[in-house]
């Protein structure tokens, strides 16, 4: 579903990508780990079509991002690490308007279905999203990643600030969704949640993949070390 | 301490990118304001000394004529223009040049610049008072909006607060930082402005002192502005409010304010139209001594008296020619009328004036407006005060027409003529326009105003940033 | 998309307190300035009817006195004021050659405070000496007025600012935008929605407000107003598409309010006051002071050829000379006072024009360069709307001299014939009409550079592709 091939990029001569090859398939939850600056944002960027590559291409549902920019963002969702929506609208208003935007029109109760389905209490659909915690706003790009029917799910540091319970039920949200075949590209400083969650592992350092391997492959402890050795 | 607040806030704007762009578009447009401004004073003094001259060679270089025609035909007195009017134009644009002196009639000036040019003239044109008084506020604004809520937003005010620093002490520090660039670069035009006067020859007298109490009038300006600058970004919420805030005081003192004073004024106490005046002189002329017209009443009453206090029965025999006599008291009277109307125009002037003075409340800009251009001498007041003098000169010029007709002929005789050496008898009007003091006399009120403006600045900085 | 848009910025706006507060400042601006318009037309037209009733006035007075005279009864005047005395009458019943306002006059002062609006042009008074300038204070001309056309030409801008600046850099900045920018749909096409949805909600309010303000002033609905309203609505387009196209820049919100308030200053003061030293300093007027100069020392000349003056002024005007008069000795006082009148006018008449001719370059110049600045097309589209523009009061200037001309030729032939005025001239008496819609309207010129502006800022937003688009949008 997701493809990476020889992608680079650089920042006035500053290699942030270096010649990256990842694929992602449906069904697979691919956890990238790596320093700050590591490039890991750089990469979900570039399935975006947020940012050119240099080089290479980044390629969604066999289509090239930058060939393809709407079609490619048609099979795609994206929760950022700060999901912040509109404060004066409510949860079901949002919803509404995001996906929209992709082009699809459904009536509330369909809306509310989804989320519901997201994880979110049927209480504050109708509060505004001001209100709202960092979990809840989490949980309403989860919706809209449902209702749109994303392929693939782009995630960066969706977990980041969230409390163990939110990000606990938050994992278990993607595991349905991978279950559901939705391939998910996530970058994350969890290494627990990492290899709870995720079905492969990629550590990056400078721009460079250097370790890809299988979660079932590895116990906690041992990615850590894994971890630490490629950081220092 | 302050020293090192002061010097960071210093560092901070003289790197940034947009003080040195403004920075330098503020002194390209001072540049390009001074340059257009020299050459148009100098070509206008220029016309006017030459004007002067010429007329007053047109009046000595009249043939042997009675003294009255002479009156007719009148004379011109030329507005002079004064060095300091090179930094504040001030009125000078919607006043008159010349006022034309002849026998019964007291003149408006005429041609008024503004009239003799397009409609586009009233947006303002780029002069150095424009500058100084309206865009260097809003550089003073550029730099000092964010002075607290760059810190709020970097979150560096914590840092600084955790060193236990006092934070009135932190706001002085911001302020001398945004206040010193702006202060420099205004002594820095002053003292350029200063030079350039002084050197140029044809300026007339230059007084340094009126060019330094101009200077410490706009520095006043700046640190009141720089003062609400600070207070805004301690109280905004970001940047973008302060600017906005900050933005709208700028719009309602410099801009609002003054043009909603003037619809009060108007409203309130509005000028007579030019024709309704003219009418209302006429009517009161009507009523008394025509010095043209022997059979009115007034003529007939004039008579009586005159004959009575010489204690002779016919005008023949008074000891000068009654003619000449009856023009100088109609002259006398027309005068008074004028005297009247004038001050009646006076009133509705300083009625205005204290609307203007009143709304200086919401307004920094209003007293420094009326203060620079008294300064300059390019104010209402100095107009009025040569057109006073004007006056003066007319019934003085009048009266020794008139005198000499009725000393040097016998009545009846509108044959006479004055020898053509008379002309150059009669003195030259000298115009000296308020002295130094006596402007600072007149403008207590403004400097009052500006004083109280500066003072609740700083008390309001004072007492914003203590709740950081 | 385009609906989804609308719904979600009318709940975004109506959420919060910004419509309430852009309705309560608009309205309130366009109502204070109206009534400040109105009170300024007020005044003027009252000023001009009281001086048609004194006319009229002294008119009847004028018909009573010549009945008197026609049946032979005395009359309380001396014989150079008595009616039938043309030099009389011409100098003592001037028609009022009045400037009325028009009917959208409150929207801008214009020159209307500099100039008056009537005058009364004599017999013996010259075209040269007709005071045409008001008996204003200076101060007030110097600050201006706060007119309708000082809210929309410099304020209207700011709230526009306020409400634009940051469309897109608050998303950005609130996080939003990321998720926009991820869905499947055109960004810059999503921006222009925003930008437009709040076009036509600030173009709606202030039509409103406007006319409001304009039925409670009495102005009806014409032509002219939906003229007015369309100048409006271009000048506030140009400033959406100038904020459109500043977004797009994907700078910080702080940073967007800076280039903004600077474009701002520039095109609102700056430029206005460029292009009018320009003016001055390329086409100057020639002195004034000098004129005076040149007309006294003609003054000085004709003093002295009284004689010869007559002689050839009668020779251009055979018409006035009466037959059996002995040149020398038939004329009298005011005959040669008319004749070196006429001859000085002739002489000045090269130099007055140079004025005319200094002040339609400076004009013409100003028009050549008024696409620099929006705000000066729009004022010079309301001042023309109001009627009260320099080219206004230019017409009103050639339309009352010529009237004065035609009340000369009227009286002289009596003058210098020695033939009194009669009753029945009172009804042949020439009237002043102006007619302003002679009067060249720059509206429709000026809209079609401001929509040609308003292109080229599309132009330069949608046709120029720059490199890495999105990247600059999302990142700066």
């Amino acid at each position: 579903m997701l493809h990476a091939q020889n992608l680079s990029k650089e920042y006035d001569s500053n290699l942030a990508l270096n010649c990256l090859n990842l694929s992602v398939e449906a069904g697979d939850i691919y956890c990238l780990l790596g320093a700050n600056g590591a490039g890991k944002s750089t990469t979900i960027n570039l399935f975006l079509n947020f940012i050119k590559p240099t080089s290479g291409t980044a390629i969604i549902d066999q289509m090239d991002v930058s060939q393809e920019p709407l079609k490619t963002k048609e099979r795609i969702a994206y929760i950022p690490e700060n999901l912040n929506l509109y404060g004066e609208l409510t949860g079901l208003e949002n919803l509404e308007y995001f996906v929209g935007l992709s082009g699809k029109k459904y009536d509330d109760g369909t809306l509310a279905e989804y989320l519901k389905e997201a994880g979110l209490q049927a209480n504050v659909y109708k509060q505004r999203v001001k209100s709202y915690s960092k979990g809840m706003r989490q949980k309403v790009g989860i919706a809209i990643a449902l209702a749109k029917k994303a392929k693939a799910l782009l995630l960066d540091e969706p977990t980041s600030g969230l409390d163990p319970k939110a990000s606990n039920e938050f994992s278990e949200l993607l595991v349905k969704l991978s279950n559901q075949g939705v391939a998910t590209l996530m970058a994350t400083h969890d290494l627990f949640r990492a290899k709870e969650t995720g079905t492969d592992i990629g550590i990056m350092k400078a721009g460079v993949l250097v370790e890809e391997l299988s979660a079932e492959d590895i116990n906690h402890s041992d990615l850590e070390k894994l971890y630490l050795a490629h950081m220092n | 301490m302050i020293s090192i607040l002061t010097k960071k806030e210093l560092r901070e704007v003289l790197r940034s990118g947009q003080f040195r762009i403004a920075g330098l578009i503020v002194i390209l447009l001072t540049a390009i304001a001074v340059f257009i401004s020299t050459g148009y004073y100098r070509s206008v003094q220029q016309q006017h000394y030459q004007a002067q001259n010429n007329e007053r060679n047109v009046w000595e270089s009249q043939d042997d004529k009675n003294p009255h025609n002479a009156a007719h035909y009148g004379t011109y007195a030329f507005k002079p223009k004064y060095p300091l009017s090179l930094i504040d134009q001030g009125v000078d644009k919607f006043v008159g040049i010349s006022i034309f002196l002849e026998a019964h009639k007291r003149n408006e000036a005429q041609y008024m610049a503004a009239a003799d040019q397009t409609g586009l003239a009233r947006f303002g044109e780029l002069t150095p008072d424009f500058i100084l008084l309206f865009i260097i506020p809003l550089l003073v604004i550029l730099i000092g909006h964010d002075a607290f809520t760059k810190e709020r937003e970097r979150g560096t005010i914590n840092l600084i607060k955790s060193q236990g620093v006092s934070m009135r002490l932190l706001a002085f520090g911001k302020w001398l930082g945004v206040f010193i660039p702006i202060a420099i670069i205004t002594v820095f035009v002053f003292l350029l402005a200063g030079v350039l006067l002084s050197s140029l020859g044809d300026f007339g007298q230059f007084s340094w002192n009126a060019l330094l109490v101009m200077m410490l009038i706009y520095l006043a300006y700046y640190a009141i502005f720089a003062c609400i600058s600070i207070i805004v970004s301690c109280l905004a919420r970001n940047s973008g409010i302060a600017l906005v805030g900050l933005l709208a005081f700028w719009i309602v003192s410099c801009l609002a304010v003054p043009k909603a004073a003037t619809n009060i004024a108007e409203t309130n106490y509005p000028y007579p139209t030019k024709q309704a005046f003219d009418e209302a002189v006429a009517l009161d002329k009507s009523k008394g001594l025509d010095g043209h017209d022997p059979w009115s009443e007034a003529a007939k009453q004039l008579e009586e008296e005159t004959l009575k206090a010489y204690n002779v029965s016919t005008l023949e025999e008074l000891p000068f020619n009654y003619d000449g006599f009856r023009m100088q008291k109609g002259e006398e009277h027309e005068a008074e009328i004028y005297f009247k109307h004038y001050r009646q125009l006076k009133e509705v002037h300083s009625a205005q004036t204290s609307v203007y003075r009143k709304l200086t409340v919401l307004s920094p800009y209003l007293p420094v407006r009326f203060l620079s251009m008294s300064l300059a001498r390019t104010d209402y007041n100095t107009h009025w005060h040569f057109s006073d003098a004007a006056e003066k000169y007319r019934i003085q010029l009048q009266k020794a027409l008139n005198d000499d007709f009725a000393q040097n002929s016998q009545y009846g005789n509108w044959a006479y003529k004055a020898d053509k050496s008379f002309w150059a008898e009669i003195p030259e009007f000298s115009y000296e326009p308020p002295s130094f003091n006596e402007v600072l006399g007149e403008n207590q009120k403004n400097i009052a105003v500006l004083s109280g403006w500066l003072v609740l600045a700083f008390a309001g900085l004072f007492i914003s940033t203590k709740k950081l | 998309m385009l609906s989804l848009n609308i719904v979600t910025e009318f709940r975004t706006i109506f959420r919060n307190y910004w419509l309430a507060s852009i309705t309560i400042l608009l309205l309130s601006l366009c109502l204070y300035a109206g009534n400040n318009g109105y009170q300024h037309v007020t005044q003027r037209q009252a000023n001009i009817s009281a001086a048609l009733t004194e006319m009229e006035a002294s008119d009847r007075l004028v018909a009573a006195r010549l009945d008197s005279i026609d049946k032979g009864l005395e009359i309380s005047l001396p014989s150079w004021q008595a009616p039938n005395s043309p030099t009389a009458t011409g100098d003592r019943s001037p028609r009022v050659a009045a400037f009325e306002a028009g009917e959208l006059s409150l929207i801008a002062t214009g020159q209307s405070d500099m100039f008056n609006h009537y005058v009364k042009p004599t017999l013996t008074g010259d075209n040269f000496s007709i005071a045409f300038t008001e008996l204003t204070s200076p101060v007030t001309l110097l600050m201006g007025n706060f007119d309708p056309a000082f809210v929309l030409v410099y304020l209207l801008p700011l709230v526009i600012i306020s409400f634009s600046y940051n469309i897109l850099s608050r998303e950005k900045e609130q996080g939003s935008l990321v998720l926009i920018a991820s869905s499947p749909m055109n960004l810059k096409l999503w921006l222009l929605q925003k930008v437009m949805i709040r076009f036509v909600i600030v173009a709606i309010l202030l039509s409103l407000c406007l006319l409001l303000m304009l039925s409670l002033n009495g102005s009806g609905l014409g032509i002219d107003t939906f003229r007015f309203l369309l100048a409006v609505w271009l000048y506030a387009a140009f400033w959406f598409s100038l904020a459109f196209l500043i977004n797009l820049r994907g700078w910080s919100s702080a940073k967007n309010a800076i280039v903004m308030l600077g474009l701002w200053v520039t095109l609102v003061l700056a430029i206005p006051s460029l292009i009018s030293q320009t003016a001055n300093a390329f086409y100057p007027m020639p002195s004034r002071a000098l004129l005076i100069n040149e007309m006294r020392t003609l003054q000085a000349e004709l003093d002295k050829e009284q004689d010869k003056i007559l002689d050839n002024y009668l020779r251009n005007h055979p018409e006035l000379i009466t037959r059996d008069a002995d040149e020398s000795t038939a004329y009298g006082w005011w005959q040669r006072y008319f004749a070196s009148k006429d001859m000085v006018i002739q002489e000045m008449t090269p130099l007055l024009n140079s004025y005319d001719q200094s002040l339609k370059q400076q004009q013409d110049w100003v028009d050549r360069l008024s696409f620099l600045s929006p705000a000066v097309l729009l004022q010079n589209s309301l001042n023309h709307l109001s009627q009260t523009s320099t080219a206004h009061y230019s017409a009103y200037r050639t339309s009352v001299l010529s009237f004065a001309d035609e009340w000369r030729d009227f009286f002289l032939p009596m003058v210098f014939q020695d033939k009194p005025f009669t009753k029945e001239m009172l009804d042949q008496l020439p009237q002043f009409e102006f007619d302003k819609s002679n009067v060249d309207s720059p509206v429709l010129m000026n809209s079609i550079i401001l929509l040609g502006i308003i292109a080229l800022l599309m132009f330069i937003s949608f046709g120029v592709k720059r490199k890495s688009e999105m990247q600059s949008i999302m990142y700066g």
